[in-house]
């Protein structure tokens, strides 16, 4: 009790925090007091050695991580529970999304996903100065109200009078809220467009590119496609995902003697204690908790348990394969090396196969199976790299680290990305950023983010935050965005300001 | 340098060209004599993050035979091939290498004879008429002309290269004209002296590429 009256205090007297963040922070300590919920002593075990993580969800769930709801409902029908009907006009759109999604929740206790903005509200948009500025609003609406730059919209993949908007209201705001993705499809996205979408990229990182074609062949028995929320997460529109749990390689490797130990006895163990924890945590969100018996986004169809499935985080695979490849005595090193490559992707084909083996009833959306996701790291990892990432300060040149990517992206089906930081003479040839990022997707790429050398919103890892904020709340001062601390924390633990620049 | 050549190191290099100034007669001791299939090799190595390739110099053009098998393999592997020339080489003596690029980035570097002498020791007049070959033929992808204020005629160079280019080009085709600012970093010699352009000079230039509609004028 003492520890828990000490961990309430430190967050009341905190200084840096606004009211909500304080608020937020104390509701996570209530669900998340130690001997709230029972795990297994296998689990305690390899959670104390940092091998399996459960990312700091709460212990007892009351609402899934990510949720996606279906907006393209909310506008077709309105919503009982907030007695408003469909909307007729461009206001009255933004009016019902704006107050819907102060209804939404997920793991940071704020929507991670607004729904495909441009085509939501491009019925109700003629091309003048008016609707601009209510366009305008309703991004700064979202930037204010929902301040946590894991709240995501998509745009694309065709181009819209509202899509051609958002971009050019977005390169000129300069904010890290809300992150943008570009559902980006060579043959559907028209080239001037997505051209305004890297010159936007170049200067304040976002959108980032999603493999349009990949996702939707992908979430094909989805019967409401997918979006891609919170950092860069691939999941099903009307669901979304319970949990994200990780295994974090490198740890494993530094426990194993090995690499046949390693993939023999490290990971299967790692892997059935981890997802024995997940089924426990869907079972009891499923079961017990209110939220799939009485949330109105469930009553009334924009959300079904059948449409959401369990993320498997993977992290540190740079990290993991080195390690191993020393223990052997063997000298390689991931990325560069063959060898060592190839030492990765039997790592990754292990993971795949032992997590396909797993059945959880509750993921009808992804044939009773999780899902791997590249998980990009939290403020804590230090000298663990994103998924399957190089680390930074070994990254190759371009194309060579594109086509790397390439090859280890779609073992990530829920969600995987690299990032490039570009100088800023890409500015005056934004289409060659789309070449690319073209060439990246031709590779196997599932997901590109960018951002210019120059720009104060920056791409952390997987979402964004200004430099400038980050700077403030190092002052000691209060900043209204709150995963800026984190952003900080990757800033100081996780070498991102160090990435290569590519010329 | 090693019996008075420079011996260049691949491995140890790190690109500062102190080589090249340090001989005598400004070579390069970086030069490698490869063949055209392993050239196109080197490019196709690109793919898929590319959409063409253009071929440069020194000046192009001197190894016009090899570049006709690269131009015909690399138009069906990479895309657009294009070539970035002086025009000093007679462009009609090379038809199946037209034939086998997109086209040619030309450069004009002064339209008056006399002054063209005095700068480059060469008349232009091969220049002009591989002007208007190119442009004739639909080939003429690009001109381009470095403004250096003072010490050439860069109004008359650009005035009368608009007004003869848009002559002779295809009906409803539409050319980038661009315009570079002399700058002198990496320049050496006489012209380390020269004065970059202001951008009103620059923007004078641009509008008067801009009354042809042929031409989408490029400030650089």
């Amino acid at each position: 009790m003492d520890a828990l009256k000490e961990a309430v205090l430190k967050i009341v007297k905190d200084t840096t925090l606004t009211h909500q963040q304080a608020m937020m922070t104390l509701a996570d300590l209530a669900v998340s007091q130690e001997g709230i919920s029972e795990t297994t002593t296998e689990f305690d075990t390899l959670h104390r050695l940092g091998i399996i993580c459960d990312m700091s969800e709460p212990k007892v769930p009351y609402a899934p991580r990510y949720t996606l709801p279906d907006y393209g409902k909310l506008l077709r029908e309105g919503s009982r529970f907030l007695r408003l009907g469909p909307p007729q006009t461009l206001d009255e759109a933004i009016h019902l999304l704006q107050l819907f999604y102060l209804q939404v929740p997920s793991v940071t206790h704020m929507p991670v996903y607004l729904g495909n903005i441009d085509t939501l509200l491009d019925p109700f948009v003629t091309d003048n100065d008016a609707t601009r500025m209510k366009i305008g609003r309703f991004l700064d609406f979202i930037e204010k109200a929902i301040p946590n730059s894991f709240c995501h919209a998509n745009i694309g993949p065709e181009e819209t009078v509202a899509g051609r908007m958002i971009i050019e209201i977005e390169t000129r705001r300069q904010q890290a809220v809300p992150g943008i993705t570009l559902l980006y499809d060579k043959d559907i996205t028209p080239p001037k467009f997505a051209e305004a979408c890297a010159m936007c990229a170049l200067t304040c990182a976002k959108p980032s590119f999603a493999n349009h074609a990949a996702y939707a062949k992908q979430h094909g028995n989805s019967p409401n496609g997918y979006g891609i929320a919170s950092c860069y997460n691939a999941l099903a529109i009307g669901g979304g995902a319970y949990t994200l749990s990780r295994i974090v390689l490198k740890r494993a490797a530094d426990r194993a003697s090995n690499v046949d130990q390693f993939l023999n006895e490290v990971i299967p163990r790692a892997v059935d204690t981890l997802t024995r924890f997940m089924d426990a945590k869907i079972k009891f969100l499923v079961e017990e908790s209110h939220f799939f018996k009485s949330n109105f986004l469930v009553e009334e169809g924009f959300l079904a348990q059948e449409n959401f499935t369990g993320m498997f985080g993977v992290v540190g695979l740079h990290e993991a394969v080195n390690i191993l490849l020393e223990k052997e005595g063997i000298p390689g090193r991931y990325g560069v090396d063959k060898n060592a490559n190839e030492l990765g992707h039997t790592i990754m084909q292990t993971l795949e196969r032992l997590v396909k083996k797993h059945e959880n009833p509750y993921c009808q959306i992804s044939d009773s199976h999780f899902v791997l996701h590249a998980q990009v790291g939290i403020d804590s990892d230090i000298g663990i790299s994103p998924g399957a990432r190089i680390a930074i300060g070994e990254e190759l040149p371009l194309y060579t680290h594109l086509k790397h990517s390439g090859e280890f992206h779609p073992y990530f089906p829920s969600g995987t990305g690299d990032i490039f930081p570009f100088d800023s003479t890409y500015l005056r040839n934004p289409s060659s950023v789309l070449d690319i990022i073209q060439g990246g997707f031709a590779s196997g790429m599932r997901y590109v983010s960018t951002y210019g050398r120059d720009s104060d919103v920056i791409r952390i890892t997987g979402y964004l935050a200004k430099r400038s904020d980050m700077e403030a709340l190092d002052r000691g001062e209060v900043v209204r965005q709150n995963n800026v601390i984190w952003a900080l924390g990757e800033v100081h633990n996780g070498r991102v300001l160090e990435r290569k620049v590519r010329r | 340098m090693q019996y008075g050549e420079v011996r260049w190191n691949r491995a140890v290099c790190n690109g500062c060209d102190t080589c090249i100034t340090l001989c005598p007669h400004k070579a390069s001791p970086k030069v490698q004599v490869i063949g055209s299939d392993q050239i196109a090799d080197l490019v196709e190595a690109n793919l898929p993050f590319i959409r063409g390739v253009t071929f440069s110099g020194g000046e192009c053009m001197l190894q016009a035979g090899a570049l006709v098998e690269l131009c015909e393999r690399l138009s069906k592997s990479v895309g657009s091939v294009m070539l970035d020339s002086n025009g000093s080489i007679d462009f009609s003596l090379y038809p199946r290498l037209l034939a086998a690029c997109d086209g040619v980035l030309l450069d004009m570097k002064c339209y008056d004879e006399t002054k063209h002498f005095e700068l480059t020791g060469q008349s232009n007049k091969q220049v002009i008429a591989n002007a208007i070959y190119l442009a004739k033929m639909g080939k003429l992808a690009e001109i381009r002309t470095v403004v250096v204020p003072n010490e050439l005629p860069n109004e008359d160079t650009v005035s009368r290269t608009a007004e003869l280019v848009a002559q002779w080009l295809p009906r409803g085709m539409v050319i980038p004209y661009k315009l570079i600012r002399f700058r002198r970093f990496g320049v050496r010699g006489v012209a380390a002296g020269y004065q970059s352009p202001s951008n009103g000079e620059m923007e004078a230039l641009r509008a008067m590429v801009s009354a042809y509609p042929c031409f989408r004028p490029l400030v650089v």
